[in-house]
């Protein structure tokens, strides 16, 4: 019986997965040892002044992935005008490169080759994940357009073999990129040609923008300084030229450091006997039943919970014999009544939005 | 067939326009055919998307003092040549060689920084 099910087994037909399955890992990992480090495409490393060094290339020359020599139908070169329109105006946003700009652009890249997976990253941010497991591009329907496409890769010797499909023009998140469809497509083929450089020929068919497929031959050399990539943050505040009168300048800097702080009252230190006339569960006035205000030590201090509204426990600082604020939930304040024994059994005070708030000891 | 746009349009984009929600600008502000050279004591190196800058403190002569705000690239750019957020500091004395401002401002894009004895700045790995 058990031997009848296997053969049925053998005899049934294989998954689809299965059968599209290609072999696209590489061969050999310890041959692709060099991809590490840090890469910056050609021309384009940037000097201190962020221009082309004296004697290099002018970036959006070197930057062909912006299209100055594509074979543009009319509307693809309606795209192009666009984007010059746009770069001769006196700012365009960027928040990334997106794909295929991040290809080439000033942002140094890094190539993470794993067995199964590529991952390319830009010191931008820009970030492509390239299975390489044998997957097959996905199906229309199982992908939608991004800023960085969909991609798969397959090794072929030392060459990675990219699909990569579904990559959104994207001009809200980077102007400066080829106004290409959603239709487009790009195969890359990636290789290391020397310990300090890599090339990347990227063709590119998309018969919405383009009379013909467009290729761009592409390499990046490996970075003379850097061996890390170090994100600097987006300081949109930062940002010092404007426009006075249709001329561009520098305004001065702005203040050093975050806005000033809140103010508190001056701190009280209370002895340990003092604080433990406190402590204990407070029934909020007016809330619904569950609804308290738990006070309790911490350290040399008392803390508050209001429970549920916001049951964790910070510091509430002593200003006063008998009052007190938090600073986390500013501007409450509380303002406890003793009894005969000296035991806190009512608060009247500012609750943390600002309102009044009371309540008395639960027994 | 229509024309090729034209290459002078493209090439006034910077590399400086690198992203990060960066402001690229056109490079029309400064005056590229002109240098200015300036010596004085940094008051401010700020590290910031989307252009780092000097502030530099120049005394004339006479004495009168006049701040310049000196624009350069990203961040990255300045790694990328060996600079780090510790490069220069508040009170360092530099020269500096700029291409200034068009509208007379004090202020210009570096072309060139040398410490007072003509060391480059930023270091090698």
């Amino acid at each position: 019986m058990r031997r009848a099910a296997l053969a049925l087994a053998l005899l049934a037909p294989l998954p689809a997965m299965a059968q599209d399955a290609r072999t696209c890992e590489p061969a050999d990992m310890a041959a692709l040892a060099d991809w590490d480090g840090v890469w910056v495409a050609e021309h384009l490393q940037a000097d201190i002044s962020g221009r082309e060094p004296e004697g290099e290339i002018p970036a959006a020359v070197a930057m062909q992935l912006l299209g100055i020599t594509a074979p543009w139908n009319d509307r693809g070169w309606a795209g192009l005008e666009s984007f010059i329109r746009a770069i001769r105006g006196s700012s365009a946003q960027n928040s990334g490169w997106g794909f295929p700009m991040m290809m080439q652009s000033p942002a140094p890249l890094r190539f993470i080759v794993t067995p199964q997976e590529t991952v390319m990253t830009s010191q931008y941010r820009d970030i492509r994940y390239v299975p390489t497991d044998g997957r097959p591009m996905l199906a229309e329907e199982d992908r939608w357009p991004t800023i960085w496409g969909t991609s798969v890769g397959c090794w072929e010797g030392d060459t990675l073999v990219i699909e990569t499909a579904s990559a959104a023009f994207t001009p809200e998140f980077n102007p400066i990129a080829p106004a290409l469809s959603d239709e487009a497509t790009f195969v890359e083929r990636v290789r290391m040609v020397s310990p300090d450089r890599i090339e990347d020929t990227i063709t590119i068919t998309d018969p919405a923008t383009l009379t013909e497929p467009w290729t761009v031959r592409m390499a990046y050399d490996r970075h003379p300084v850097l061996d890390r990539l170090v994100h600097d943050g987006d300081n949109l505040f930062t940002n010092r030229v404007v426009e006075v009168n249709g001329v561009g300048t520098i305004l001065p800097p702005g203040d050093d450091g975050p806005p000033p702080g809140p103010v508190f009252p001056a701190e009280v230190a209370l002895g340990s006997a003092d604080l433990e006339r406190f402590l204990g569960t407070y029934a909020i006035d007016g809330a619904p039943p569950g609804a308290v205000l738990v006070v309790a030590r911490l350290g040399n201090r008392l803390s508050t919970r209001l429970v549920p509204a916001f049951a964790v426990s910070l510091p509430l600082y002593a200003d006063g014999d008998a009052s007190f604020h938090s600073r986390g939930l500013a501007p409450m304040r509380l303002r406890f009544e003793l009894d005969a024994a000296g035991r806190a059994v009512r608060f009247t005070g500012v609750s943390p939005e600002g309102g009044p708030i009371s309540g008395r000891r639960q027994e | 067939m229509a024309a090729k746009p034209c290459l002078a349009a493209l090439a006034a984009l910077a590399l400086a326009g690198a992203p990060s929600a960066q402001a690229h600008h056109s490079r029309a502000m400064f005056d590229t055919a002109k240098t200015v050279e300036l010596t004085g004591e940094v008051s401010r190196f700020q590290w910031n998307n989307p252009h780092c800058y000097i502030q530099l403190r120049v005394t004339a002569a006479g004495g009168q003092q006049r701040e310049y705000s000196i624009e350069m690239g990203a961040p990255m750019h300045l790694q990328g040549r060996g600079w780090t957020p510790r490069t220069l500091k508040a009170g360092d004395q530099v020269r500096v060689t700029i291409y200034p401002l068009r509208n007379g401002d004090p202020g210009g894009e570096m072309s060139s920084i040398t410490t007072m004895d003509g060391r480059q700045l930023g270091r090698t790995r």
